[in-house]
């Protein structure tokens, strides 16, 4: 049985300052982003500027002979291979995968290298080779070996969004890297494109995007439905009906995705990444290259922000290292801020229509919802259907559901903070604070009606669902207060006369937050040295959750030291497994594995130094600074009784995952589940329709607390991105052109310091649960609690976020509200 | 970027044969905040940049003619070179708040102490179409203004007889041109000086820029001398709708400027000029003659502001900048007036 | 589709990516380059610098140091990429390039005591200046700014960090005595996508009660 928490916590709960704080706050911390290698090269990539064309022809001979130039590779398109079909004057040829080497581990999601198949039109003039001669099409029969030059097999590939990578150059400067890319000349066919949802919508089997479906609707088997919905709708006391909507917004990572790739004379690769994955990134370009993952390193000390984006090495990250092979030399390939935008992920969009009806007891008695989000060019459902209604699935005794995948000409979404979520609580709680206006009753009447209900029959009376209610209530209680509720809420509109309104709204969350899944655990390994030294050593990444503290801080109380006097090695590959940072799954997994570590290496420092002190392993303990034998009432300081392990050291090494935990008597070690009430308290300047919010409150459980100060800052820096999403952000894509206007930071917006309202978190401590994740929850509720406030404050629904004056206005205007 | 060749003059006589006698081939550089990004978009390809950082003297001066009394000097002349931070806190300039003002609410405080007010002035449009490479609007020798259709949000209002609907960026020009300042230029026949409205002019085409200097021209200074009598009190006031408060561009602005008898409350030549809603700032004379020898009141600021919006014909996506700019005129004469401002309370 | 009669869907069919005009183009800046800068150099006191790499001294975080840019390098990529004479990195890593256009502040560098964006600023225009970065206040004892922001957490990933704590260390250099509210106004020229405000603004009480 795991010994678990300390019943005791000297350091867990406390406020620790980050031990990196200082090296980021003065720059010196380096980030993928700041590696430079001797002899290193800067990568850049040519992309399509249409949202949907073919190449017609492709010349990269002009970049070649530019000052600088050093290698260039045409992306998606290889030269060696077998002719798999030939029909008229076009080829199909087959690309063989790379052959791998050992492996990546299992379980992890690797880009599985998969034989490339290539169609070329062939004209003449184009140049086939087959075992070395020059051949037409004619001389070739279907499994000869053939060489296809890359600029022909490039005719004729498709293109499907704005940004779509062509081909990469590398040079000695960045300068000259991106003047060779000028130098490539290539000509486009364009072809119809679709970059607005709408225009989809109004087409729907017009096809313009790759994969199976018909049109670029898919509308095939996405509903559910409970209970009997008509008679829902039939005998309630309101019922009202909104479309609402949010949309598509960027990651908007401040350091880009990107890394630096160096091959060694063994074959090796070590990457730089900026990634949430180093484990990930190592398997899935060992895969690419064929390369044993052995000989491939990752490194990622550092790293600015990933927000779920960050899990693969992306084409620019093959490209970098293809080119550094191709070059002999270090490569680095860093995005843009313009390719960050439009290729490196975004999360979907959703909108939709919600008929929703309710009791003047606040009970809701039915909910219908039919809604539909873009992916961008390619991808699955947008919103977690499976959760909608959202927080009132289990309560709510009829709904109805459906959605809609849009694929338009545009960059592909990648998981973004507590994917679907954000999107379903607006979707939701829109449309409760609606049915509480027409109502006429306090929202938090209809939110404390319609909770999920505690679970009497689970057996774990640890665990979520047996006390959720219970839970959210007290969350309400302690929200409310904290943000003058009582007084300050006022019917929809009716607060105090003057050209500045006054709002206040709520919304609630949950997520998950559990220990990574999969058949490999999380690893740790801690080592003590006969100076005293403690060193943890884990392959987890920090994006900047403070984790390589939270390592530290678990180790530090097990041994009764401070966070300072362990080294906290973490961010390379090779130091063992961990698993992606998704899901908030970090914490909860590499906490308990530093812990196991921890404990195992006091354990075999004291199963190697009590026969030189004379004493039983089992009758020494830990306290602050020093080891103590309990029966002999003796003691040494930490140093000096480390000093007795001699030549030796005392090692240990924890493990972790979603099914450990799940073992019986680890509950309290780790679990997930969590619950958080919002509120936000705005000022609407009614004539500009500039929505100023005031104070925003929330109220976050996540069991035990590891690092009270970080884990206050995640909660405050998931509110502002919710703020952000509520007020300011939005990827605007433009119809004629298939581009995106605002790939940038100027019209895509984000709030600055005197943008946000003060932020208030209280964490609620909950430490028989274990370590539970806390990134993604504190985001999901701000931009409907935001929402909710501006209609408190208005007494009309602005459907639409990002809440812009021109929305803010319109929606007056609409209600017959404007001055 | 395109690399060019770098020249550094130390004197605008040393500048002036540096510059070509057509747009693109040569750029000047003055802050940088605009002509980079252009660079880095590939918008700008100048062959040669010269540099107006190695000037000194008059161009990176404030210089005032103290008026014989009260606190209105008799002139104050800005060298082009002046950078926006100086403008916001300079205590000879504390007479007129609407251009302080404006100055001290560019962008963040990186900004305001790298552009400069000639920077400012002869700063190209923010239009997304213009300054997206990849497409070929009006203003870059293509036959169509996407804006005009498209994603127009941010671009004019005021729209009839304008084949282009950019919105002028500066937002210095609107107060500078409410105080009748007049504009010193240089070019290769000598010295000129033309009001700061004749300074501008809406572009239709790749050779046209948004101001009406010539390729060989340099603007060296402007000078505010406003004709206030004895006693007299220069009331003036720019008002900004922004959606942040951090590194934002105006969604619309108003300037309003007037004189204030001494113990009077009629405002008198009134002048009330618009930003952000055309592709030249905008002298709004119906909104003038409404508060002319008027009581600015809420009242009359209020009908001013609806009186500035005559002639507007707003695009597909921006009805509501009609509406901010009613409001904007409002605040702005009522701030001009001295009023508190009531949006606040 | 014919160039002449425009595009209707508008991407520009003149630009680089679209054949033999950009192919010119890309000469002919080419041919620029190689040109010898002198011959349609008049002879007016400004002579004509690169577009060859350029010679360029400048004092960063007090050390002189020596690099070579083309003119269209920025300060920031200077400090970031390029070497100096001795073939080492600068290796500057207190200015981050993340919007790259003036407007989010990763890059903020003081330069002759004045904050500015190093991406939006020429190399050659900071020749001989004094320019610091976030690693300044790191050197020797440990400056309070980004103590404050270490001891109240104001930092997540930390990307933008560096360019807030020039920021912050500008404005109470302008004005010790400055309120929160002056501290917060100087910060409005930089963004943080983490959301690290309401750590920053602990950090930010706890500065202006020092006095910065």
């Amino acid at each position: 049985m795991a010994e678990g928490w300390p019943k005791k916590r000297r350091l867990l709960g406390t406020k620790v300052k980050r031990l990196d704080g200082t090296d980021k706050a003065t720059g010196r911390a380096k980030y993928s982003y700041d590696i430079n290698r001797k002899g290193m090269l800067h990568g850049v990539i040519l992309r399509s500027p249409y949202a949907h064309a073919k190449i017609k022809s492709l010349d990269t001979s002009g970049a070649m002979k530019t000052p600088g130039f050093k290698a260039l590779v045409v992306i998606g398109v290889s030269r060696n291979g077998f002719v798999s079909a030939i029909d008229g004057d076009k080829l199909t040829y087959r690309v063989p995968a790379p052959k791998k080497g050992k492996g990546p581990k299992k379980n992890e999601k690797v880009e599985e290298a998969k034989d490339e198949t290539f169609t070329v039109e062939v004209k003449p003039g184009v140049t086939l080779l087959s075992k070395s001669k020059i051949v037409t099409l004619a001389d070739l029969k279907v499994g000869d070996p053939v060489t296809v030059d890359v600029e022909q097999a490039a005719v004729g590939r498709e293109l499907f969004f704005a940004g779509d990578e062509i081909a990469a150059v590398a040079a000695d400067t960045e300068e000259h890297a991106k003047d060779a890319l000028r130098a490539i000349k290539i000509e486009f066919d364009q072809l119809d494109h679709f970059v607005s949802e709408e225009e989809v919508l109004k087409n729907p089997k017009k096809k313009t995007t790759p994969g199976p479906i018909a049109g670029n609707l898919d509308d095939t088997g996405k509903e559910a439905t409970k209970g009997d919905v008509a008679a829902g709708f039939d005998k309630a006391d309101a019922t009202v009906e909104g479309t609402y909507g949010v949309p598509v917004i960027s990651h908007q990572c401040l350091e880009s995705h990107g890394l630096v790739a160096e091959w060694d004379a063994e074959g090796g690769l070590t990457v730089w990444c900026s990634t949430q994955a180093t484990v990930s990134i190592a398997g899935a370009l060992a895969g690419r290259f064929g390369v044993p993952a052995t000989k491939v390193r990752c490194i990622t000390h550092y790293m600015g922000g990933g927000f779920g984006s960050k899990f693969s090495p992306g084409v620019w990250g093959v490209t970098a290292a293809d080119l550094a092979r191709r070059a002999g030399a270090p490569v680095k390939i860093m995005l843009d801020r313009e390719e960050e935008i439009t290729t490196a992920g975004n999360r979907p969009s959703a909108s939709g229509t919600v008929k929703i009806a309710g009791n003047k007891d606040g009970s809701i008695t039915a909910f219908a919802i039919d809604c539909h989000g873009t992916p961008g060019y390619t991808g699955g459902a947008t919103v977690n259907l499976n959760l909608l209604p959202y927080i009132y699935l289990d309560a709510i005794p009829n709904w109805k559901r459906s959605h809609s995948v849009v694929l338009i000409n545009a960059g592909k979404s990648e998981a973004m903070r507590a994917p679907g979520h954000p999107q379903n609580c607006v979707l939701t709680e829109f449309a409760v604070d609606d049915l509480a206006g027409k109502l006429g009753i306090d929202p938090l009447v209809i939110r404390r009606k319609n909770l999920p209900p505690n679970n009497p029959k689970t057996t774990d009376k640890v665990a979520w669902v047996a006390r959720r209610s219970d839970v959210y209530n007290e969350e309400l209680d302690i929200a409310t207060k904290l943000a003058g509720w009582k007084e300050k809420w006022h019917p929809p509109g009716m607060g105090k006369a003057g050209t500045m309104r006054h709002g206040i709204g709520m919304a609630i969350h949950t997520w998950g937050g559990f220990a990574a899944g999969g058949n490999t655990p999380n690893e740790c390994f801690v080592t003590i040295s006969r100076d005293g030294t403690a060193t943890a050593q884990t392959s987890t990444q920090d994006l900047g959750t403070a984790q390589r503290t939270v390592t530290a801080i678990v180790v530090a109380e097990i041994l009764g030291l401070q966070p300072t006097d362990v080294v906290a090695k973490i961010g390379e590959s090779q130091y063992g497994f961990s698993s992606g940072s998704g899901g908030s799954t970090t914490c909860p997994s590499q906490a308990p594995a530093a812990l196991l570590a921890a404990q195992a290496a006091r354990n075999d420092l004291f199963a190697k130094v009590a026969p030189k002190v004379g004493a039983d392993p089992k009758d020494l303990a830990i306290e602050p600074g020093k080891v103590v034998d309990t029966k002999n009432k003796k003691e040494w300081a930490w140093k000096e009784f480390c000093a007795r392990l001699g030549m030796d050291e005392a090692k240990g090494k924890g493990e972790w995952s979603l099914s450990i935990s799940n073992e019986p008597d680890n509950a309290n070690i780790s679990s997930g589940q969590v619950g958080g009430v919002q509120i936000a308290e705005v000022l609407v300047d009614s004539e500009t329709g500039v929505v100023h919010p005031v104070h925003l409150v929330a109220v976050q459980d996540c069991g035990l607390v590891v690092n009270k100060l970080a884990c206050e800052s995640q909660v405050a820096g998931g509110v502002i991105m919710g703020l952000n999403y509520a007020l300011f952000e939005e990827c605007i894509r433009d119809q004629a052109t298939g581009r995106q206007v605002n790939p940038d930071m100027e019209f895509y917006k984000l709030g600055g310091i005197r943008d946000m309202p003060k932020i208030s978190v209280h964490m609620m401590d909950m430490p028989e649960r274990g370590v539970i994740g806390i990134g993604e929850p504190p985001t999901i509720s701000t931009a409907a609690a935001v929402g909710n406030a501006v209609f408190n404050a208005l007494g009309v629904r602005v459907p639409f976020i990002p809440l812009t004056p021109k929305r803010v206005l319109d929606a007056l205007a609409k209600g017959g509200k404007a001055k | 970027m395109k690399n060019f060749t770098y020249h550094r003059p130390s004197t605008i006589q040393q500048a002036l044969p540096l510059l070509d006698e057509k747009w693109g081939k040569t750029e000047l550089l003055a802050g940088g905040t605009d002509l980079l990004d252009l660079q880095k978009e590939y918008v700008a390809q100048p062959d040669k940049v010269v540099s107006l950082g190695g000037l000194g003297g008059a161009f990176r001066e404030i210089a005032v003619q103290v008026g014989a009394q009260g606190t209105v000097p008799q002139s104050v002349t800005i060298g082009a070179g002046v950078r926006l931070a100086e403008i916001a806190e300079h205590s000879s300039l504390r007479a007129f708040p609407a251009l302080t003002s404006a100055a001290g609410q560019i962008a963040g405080p990186q900004i305001r102490n790298m552009g400069t007010l000639g920077g400012s002035l002869c700063q190209r449009n923010r239009c997304w179409y213009f300054r997206d490479e990849h497409v070929h609007c009006l203003l870059k020798g293509g036959r169509k203004c996407f804006a005009q259709e498209g994603e127009n949000q941010y671009h004019a209002i005021f729209t009839q007889g304008h084949p282009c609907v950019i919105v002028h960026p500066s937002t210095l020009a609107p107060p500078l041109i409410a105080f009748g300042a007049t504009a010193k230029i240089v070019g290769p026949k000598g010295e000129r000086n033309i009001p700061v409205e004749k300074l501008f002019q809406a572009p239709v085409k790749e050779t046209q820029r948004e101001h009406t200097l010539a390729p060989n021209e340099i603007l060296v200074s402007v000078t505010i001398a406003p004709t206030v009598s004895q006693g007299a009190r220069f009331a003036n006031a720019s008002y900004e709708v922004k959606q942040r408060e951090t590194n934002e561009w105006p969604l619309v602005q108003a300037s309003v400027a007037f004189l204030l008898d001494r113990g009077g409350k009629l405002a008198k030549g009134v002048r009330v000029v618009l930003g952000h809603v055309a592709p030249t700032p905008l002298v709004s004379e119906s909104a003038a003659k409404v508060l002319e020898g008027k009581e600015v009141t809420e009242a009359t600021a209020t009908a001013a502001g609806e009186a500035a919006c005559e002639g507007v014909r707003p695009l597909s996506q921006n009805e509501y900048k009609v509406r901010l700019l009613k409001v904007a005129v409002k605040r702005a004469a009522l701030l001009a007036a001295g009023g508190k401002p009531y949006w606040e309370g | 589709m014919k160039d002449s009669q425009g595009d209707p869907r508008g991407v520009s069919r003149r630009g680089f990516l679209t054949g033999t005009g950009a192919a010119a183009a890309a000469v002919a800046g080419l041919t620029a380059e190689l040109a010898p800068p002198a011959a349609a150099q008049p002879p007016t006191g400004a002579p004509a610098l690169g577009p060859a790499p350029v010679v360029l001294e400048l004092t960063v975080n007090g050390k002189k140091v020596v690099t070579k840019v083309e003119p269209r390098v920025t300060l920031l990529d200077a400090l970031r990429n390029h070497l100096d004479v001795a073939g080492n990195y600068l290796d500057v890593t207190g200015c981050k390039r993340v919007c790259d256009r003036g407007t989010c502040g990763a890059c903020t560098v003081t330069l002759n005591g004045r904050t500015v964006y190093s991406c939006t600023t020429l190399a050659l225009e900071a020749r001989g200046a004094d320019v610091k970065t976030a690693e300044s206040l790191g050197l020797g004892r440990l400056d309070p700014v980004p103590a404050a922001f270490a001891d109240n957490d104001a930092q997540q990933c930390g990307f933008c960090t560096p360019g807030f704590v020039v920021s912050m260390r500008a404005a109470f250099d302008k004005n010790p005595n400055a309120t929160p509210e002056q501290i917060e106004a100087a910060l409005s020229g930089n963004i943080c996508r983490c959301g690290t405000y309401e750590q920053m603004r602990h950090a930010i009480v706890q500065l202006c009660r020092k006095g910065g």
